[in-house]
């Protein structure tokens, strides 16, 4: 079947269109909105749809731009003949008409019918069905993308149908086999869930739940029987228990009476042996202490017998040292009065010695007192002359023998100044005067006249002045000056010296040289005899002597007996000499004696020490035997004497000895009744009783429960019902082996079917896939493979392999975008071209901007693709916005545009080239230029409206205007109707635009 | 002096026959046993019995539904003349026995006046007998419940004519209900004739043992009176009641009296062929005789059938099951199609998948491994809806 042309009337946007194709390649081009599409679905219309049909297509066909119904007018080849269809969609009045080139020309409904047996496709199919007829080659805008595989299927009869004829080797299953594979497919879906479980219903699923059930059944008849058989054992068991802890008490009890019986013995015996116990105690106490009394006096009287040995020699040895102490104290005593005696000689030659010791002293110092006196009154007369020299000294002049030098110095000088003066001092004379002459203010009288040596004023009555200047000016002031001044120096050095003269100043000068020598010779004497030391000296003898008078005189009257005194010193020498011996011995008298009397004295010590301690210890030893004795005497007062204490000892030991005798029978007869086992076992058994009856409640109690588990009402045989449940069990469980046996056998059968059915489709499927790797071959390189999946013989999915890039193989969804368009179009091309077999080996494939998500580069390699379809016999048909991309197709083009209109109307068709057989079909490529004619103002807004509401609503007018293809004056007119309308409003921007107003009452598409 | 009475044992009342479906079968079965008591009654009649004795077990549990025993007594209370009775293993007269339950007491005073539990080891005046019953007072009893009559000083008795009989429940030698019952142990239950004093008893009526069997001079396994269970072992004869003339100091004389009315048939066969499959079918009839719900086969197959003889066979056990009260079913069969059958499924020309998949099975079968089975199922269904389709 192959498409010649094709014209279009009244169809939505074209008033007229008219397109031929090329028997191989066609390219429609033109922008969006000039109606490719449209007249792509008008030709599928035309061929599919009935006419007569008032279905939404029909509405959806009419034109609201174009008055007329819709009209296509087809010619066509099939099945060896050319046909022109035309159908006219008017609705019910609507008309179609199938002419055969030289044969016959049918109409109406028999006109469809021979149309769909020409086809290929069933006749009177509904209105929707209708439109999806063949769409595995009418490839509507925007589903170029879809999965292949709902195309495939929709033709799947058909291309089996091919697919089998093709295949040759590749034997196709049966009717027979379809049918048992799809029995056991069907059996296995009724079986089983996705998962491989048993579905919820099934045979097996049922015997499952059986076999829980009856599990359950089983195991709680058991849990029932198995009670009733523990309650029985328990029931038994319970009762041996009570017999066995019946018997247990009597035994216990019996033992307890024993124990209590032995109990009470113990305890009678207790008390009788604590009293014979304090009694035997009271009496060995009784025993004890008179034992320890008897043996205290005995002790004692040891003891006092023992001090009195012991004190005999003391008492002795005391009086011995009385003796000797007196004898001491009488030696010292002697010893004393011998010391005395020496002391008192010692002294007295002490005493002399010192008396003659004073004589002698007295007399030396007398001596030395005069011969010191003597020598103070020397010294005391030269002081006396020094006196007098340094009076007489101090008496002239003071002139030294500088002073004296100095004024020889100012005496030469001042008679040198005094004849310089005399030869310059100028004489005035007062000769007469009439008048008063002053001379230096001084009235002069005439005559009177005046040696001047100053500079004088004379003024002569007043007349006159002079002014005289001796020596000529100050010369002779200062020679005068000078004299003068060493005058008066002189004159005061005289003055101040107490002098008269030079000369005089030289002769005191001599005579005070000389008394100055005298002193100095004086004052050498005095220093040499040191007077001050020598009436210092003796002052101190003066004293020294009144001092050892007066010693001498006491002594002397202390002592009557001393000699008298020497009369010299020789005679105090000798005295000195005599005493001093007599001093000597009397001192070594008096150390004799001395040394005896503290000898005396130490042995009295020693004695005395000696006899006070013996002393001491005697008292001691006398005090403490007077105590000891005191004490025997009151214990013997106390206890008796020796015998009576001896029989009473006797008779409290016999008193002791029975009472331990009677305590020691006692607590034998206590010890056979074990009294400290006695509590043990008492609790013990006490503790088995309370065991036991505890025990024997816990029996009864246990007794009594089984007793009530066992005894039944009878509505069940428990052993029946688990014979019943156990029996039941085996009976679901053989049911569900066998229903497993048989489902595992269906599955076994539907998964050998399936995966025969796998081998065959591949086998089946691979002249398809073959031509699809032919087409993808063209676009991914020589090495891309395809694979079509035929499951349950339904397309299950194309894959797409590129070794080149190491993925494996890629489902179609997993796909990009442009690769999905591709490998579509290489499916729908495979599959036309499988399909054209039974078309005269040519169909028409549409691809209507098909390759949208494809780039630049792809959409040339694609050109390969799609040649070797027309190459291999399809007829290509191409729509495209972008004509340009498909150059290299060497399509014939067939250009659409929207028609500028220029005030006159263009009815018709712009054809450049009118029909051609396609035996004449030109060589040349040039595009064929359909123009749309627009008809009124009110298409044009219709077309105005469209196009701004698939721009987004708002459009430069500018753009706008060149959009629609409109000069400047039509656009305008249109803007402003529109404008009127109120559809539009006016917007911004450089040369203004304009906005829909509401732009979602339009629909995007134009159909 | 002598004595006649009917020794019977083992009734088992109340047996669930839990494994006979469907359930009105199970209640056929479980109603004969009821139905057998008025045969023993008519024999009793008949033999001029003055009392049935039944040596234990006369209830299947010893935990028996109130509505067994009231059916129990019902029919026991029709009997004209004494039943004494020991407990079993089965209805033992341990702790909560049914002999104890105010319920059976109260059934056994309404309906069953004639019927006395011997529930003590001590003897039992009858006047024209002295019985001895030996009652299991346990399920399990590890001592020998006839221990008491060694010990029995009979001149205390001072009955030196009446007939002395003794009533036991187990096994005796090596011989007994342990060959025969299905769970019981052997070393419990235990009865030594051989240690009672020579010819001191003049029957021994003993129970347990479902056959018919002499095991001394003087002891007897009366067996049960309606079997209930596929007889083990070929001198195993239930079904019968013993009517027994029993004289001071002499043999007893015993008159076996069959009772049963359900046929439990144990059939074993080998199936290897059409033929085989058609000797079956003969067996099978021939032990029914055309009968109707009154008998039970345990069938135990074996050997191998092709898939359409297989399907025969199924044939075959679909309509004997209808027929029977239970049809318990060995089947040891392997299904293995024939070689004309394989050729069949294997070789289709026209049907290429159903040959693969046949081809695929049948290689599986033959493996013989853990999957055979299961290839072999898949082979039938497979073949089955090529038949089908």
């Amino acid at each position: 079947m192959r498409l010649i042309s094709a014209t279009v009337r009244n169809y939505r946007i074209h008033r007229e269109v008219a397109a031929e194709f090329d028997p191989q390649r066609t390219l429609i081009g033109g922008p969006n909105e000039c109606g490719k599409s449209t007249l792509a679905e008008a030709i599928h219309r035309a061929l599919f749809f009935p006419a007569r049909s008032t279905a939404e297509p029909q509405r959806r066909m009419r034109s609201n731009i174009h008055a007329g119904q819709p009209e296509v007018e087809l010619v066509f080849e099939a099945r060896g003949n050319r046909y022109r269809l035309t159908k006219r969609f008017s609705g019910q009045s609507g008309t179609t008409t199938l002419a055969r080139e030289g044969g016959k020309t049918t109409h109406g409904s028999e006109a469809e019918s021979a149309l769909a047996e020409i086809l290929g496709v069933p006749d009177n199919l509904g209105a929707k069905a209708t439109t999806a007829q063949w769409s595995h080659l009418w490839i509507e805008q925007g589903h170029s993308g879809d999965n292949p595989c709902a195309d495939a299927n929709a033709q799947r009869d058909a291309l089996v149908s091919r697919l089998q004829n093709t295949g040759g080797a590749a034997a196709m299953q049966s009717d027979l086999d379809a049918r048992v594979a799809a029995l056991f497919a069907q059996k296995n879906e009724a079986l089983f869930t996705k998962s491989g479980a048993f579905k919820t219903g099934t045979i097996p699923q049922q015997a499952e739940q059986a076999v829980e059930r009856a599990r359950s059944a089983r195991d709680a008849a058991a849990n029932r029987l198995a009670e009733l058989h523990q309650a029985a054992v328990d029931f038994e068991s319970a009762v041996e228990a009570i017999d066995q802890s019946a018997k247990a008490l009597a035994e216990l009890q019996k033992e307890q009476s024993t124990l209590d019986e032995r109990r009470l013995r113990i305890d009678q015996l207790q008390r009788k042996l604590a009293e014979e116990e304090r009694a035997a105690g009271e009496a060995r106490q009784a025993w004890d202490d008179f034992s320890k009394a008897n043996q205290g006096i005995l002790d004692l009287a040891a003891e006092i017998r023992r001090t009195e040995a012991e004190i005999a020699p003391d008492e002795e040895k005391t009086a011995r040292l009385v003796e000797a102490r007196e004898q001491s104290q009488q030696a010292v005593k002697e010893a004393e009065t011998a010391l005395e005696r020496a002391s008192a000689a010692l002294r007295y030659a002490q005493i002399a010695s010192d008396f003659a010791t004073a004589c002698r002293t007295l007399l030396e110092k007398t001596e030395e007192c005069s011969n010191v006196s003597s020598r103070v009154k020397q010294g005391q007369a030269w002081v006396n002359e020094l006196a007098g020299l340094q009076k007489k000294l101090a008496e002239l002049p003071k002139v030294e023998s500088g002073e004296l030098k100095d004024l020889q110095k100012i005496s030469t000088a001042l008679t040198r100044s005094r004849a310089a003066l005399e030869a310059m001092a100028t004489g005035v004379e007062v000769l007469s005067a009439d008048e008063s002459v002053l001379i230096g203010g001084a009235p002069k009288e005439a005559g009177q006249s005046e040696v001047l040596t100053d500079v004088t004023e004379i003024e002569v009555g007043g007349v006159a002045r002079l002014l005289i200047r001796p020596g000529g000016g100050t010369t002779l002031e200062d020679a005068k000056a000078t004299a003068a001044d060493l005058e008066r120096r002189l004159d005061k050095r005289l003055r101040d010296l107490g002098v008269k003269s030079l000369d005089e100043a030289a002769e005191v000068k001599a005579r005070r040289d000389e008394v100055t020598r005298q002193i100095a010779a004086l004052e050498q004497r005095l220093e040499d005899l040191g007077l001050s030391e020598q009436k210092k000296r003796l002052d101190q003898l003066s004293t020294a002597c009144v001092e050892i008078q007066a010693q001498i005189d006491r002594l002397r009257r202390d002592n009557p007996s001393l000699p008298a005194i020497p009369g010299d010193l020789k005679d105090a020498v000798a005295l000195v000499r005599a005493t001093s011996e007599q001093l000597n011995t009397a001192k070594t008298e008096e150390d004799q004696a001395r040394k005896g009397r503290d000898a005396a004295a130490r042995k009295l010590d020693k004695t005395i020490t000696e006899y006070n301690a013996q002393a001491g210890r005697l008292d001691k030893a006398r005090s403490k035997l007077n105590e000891s004795r005191t004490r025997l005497k009151i214990l013997v007062e106390t206890h008796g004497g020796d015998e009576a204490r001896k029989n009473r000892l006797a008779e409290l030991e016999r008193i002791r000895n029975e009472t331990a005798a009677v305590v020691e029978r006692s607590r034998q007869s206590l010890e056979e009744l074990q009294p400290g086992r006695l509590e043990g076992s008492l609790a013990r058994v006490k503790r088995a009783l309370e065991e036991k009856a505890g025990a024997q409640r816990a029996a009864e109690d246990k007794r009594l429960t089984a007793q009530t588990v066992l005894r039944r009402d009878g509505t069940q045989d428990p052993e029946a019902d688990l014979a019943q449940a156990e029996a039941d069990l085996r009976s679901a469980e053989d049911r569900l082996a066998s229903a497993r046996q048989h489902a595992e056998a269906i599955r076994l059968l539907h998964d050998l079917f399936k995966e025969e059915q796998r081998i065959l489709a591949e086998h089946f499927t691979q002249p398809l896939a073959d031509k699809i790797t032919g087409y993808l071959q063209c676009v991914f390189g020589a090495r891309a493979q395809s694979h079509v999946v035929l499951d349950n013989g339904e397309f299950q999915g194309i894959e797409l392999t590129r070794p080149d890039l190491e993925v494996g193989s890629i489902s179609f969804a997993d796909l990009s975008g442009g690769t999905r368009e591709q490998l579509a179009a290489a499916t729908r091309l495979a599959m036309a071209e499988v399909l054209a077999e039974s078309h005269d080996g040519c169909l028409p494939i549409v691809f209507d901007d098909s390759f949208a998500y494809s780039d630049p580069q792809r959409v040339k390699t694609l050109q390969d693709m799609l040649d070797l379809a027309a190459r291999r016999g399809l007829q290509v048909i191409i729509l495209s916005c972008n004509p340009a991309d498909y150059a290299g197709l060497g399509a014939r083009e067939v250009i659409l545009s929207l028609a500028p209109s220029h005030g006159r109307r263009q009815n018709g068709i712009a054809t450049p080239h009118p029909p051609r057989e396609p035996d004449q079909r030109p060589r040349d490529k040039s595009p064929t230029e359909v123009h749309s004619d627009i008809e009124d103002f009110d298409a044009l807004e219709a077309i105005f409206l469209n196009t701004l509401n698939s721009t987004g609503g708002t459009l430069g007018n500018q753009s706008l205007r060149l959009a629609l293809g409109l000069n400047q004056q039509t656009y305008d007119r249109i803007k402003n109707r529109l404008l009127a309308s109120g559809q539009i409003v006016r917007g911004k921007g450089k040369g203004g635009s304009v906005s829909l107003i509401f732009a979602q009452q339009h629909n995007k598409k134009s159909y | 002096m002598s004595v006649k009475f009917i020794h019977s044992a083992d009734w088992q009342l109340g047996k669930p026959f839990a494994s006979i479906e469907p359930t009105e079968n199970r209640v056929r079965v479980q109603q004969e046993r009821f139905a057998a008591i008025e045969r023993v009654g008519a024999a009793a009649r008949t033999h001029a019995a003055e009392f049935v004795l039944v040596a234990g077990d006369l209830f299947d549990s010893s935990s028996t539904s109130k509505a067994v025993v009231s059916q129990a007594c019902a029919a026991i209370g029709k009997l004209q003349v004494p039943v004494l009775f020991i407990p079993g293993n089965h209805d033992h007269g341990g702790p909560g026995c049914i002999w104890e339950q105010p319920f059976f007491l109260q059934e056994q005073a309404q309906l069953a006046p004639n019927l006395r539990v011997l529930s003590k080891p001590e003897p039992v005046d009858l006047g024209s007998a002295l019985l001895f019953p030996c009652p299991l007072l346990r399920r399990h009893e590890a001592l020998d419940v006839t221990a008491w009559l060694r010990s029995i000083n009979f001149e205390d008795l001072d009955r030196p004519e009446t007939p002395r009989i003794v009533l036991a429940h187990g096994s005796v030698q090596d011989f007994g209900a342990a060959g025969d019952d299905d769970s019981d142990d052997e070393t419990v239950n235990r009865i030594d004739l051989d240690r009672l004093p020579d010819e001191v008893f003049d029957y021994i009526a003993l129970g347990d043992w479902h056959g018919t069997k002499q095991v001394g001079s003087r002891a007897w396994y009366s067996g049960t009176p309606e079997n209930d269970r596929f007889a083990r072992g070929e001198d195993n004869l239930p079904g019968n009641i013993l009517a027994v003339t029993a004289r001071r100091g002499q043999p007893p004389e015993v008159v076996t009296l069959p009772t049963a009315r359900l046929g439990w048939h144990p059939v074993d066969f080998t199936l290897h062929s059409d033929a085989d499959l058609e000797r079956l079918d003969q067996e099978v009839q021939s032990l029914l005789h055309n009968r109707v719900g009154e008998d039970l086969i345990r069938l135990n197959l074996d050997g191998t059938l092709g898939l359409e003889a297989y399907a025969r066979l199924e044939e075959m056990i679909e309509r004997w099951q209808a027929r029977l009260l239970r049809l318990k079913l060995a089947n040891g069969v392997t299904v293995a199609p024939t070689d004309a059958e394989i050729e069949a499924m294997v070789h289709r020309s026209d049907d290429p998948l159903i040959s693969r998949v046949a081809a695929a099975l049948h290689a599986q079968a033959q493996a013989n491994n853990e999957h055979s089975d299961i290839a072999r199922l898949a082979m039938r269904e497979l073949y089955r809806a090529c038949m089908d389709s």
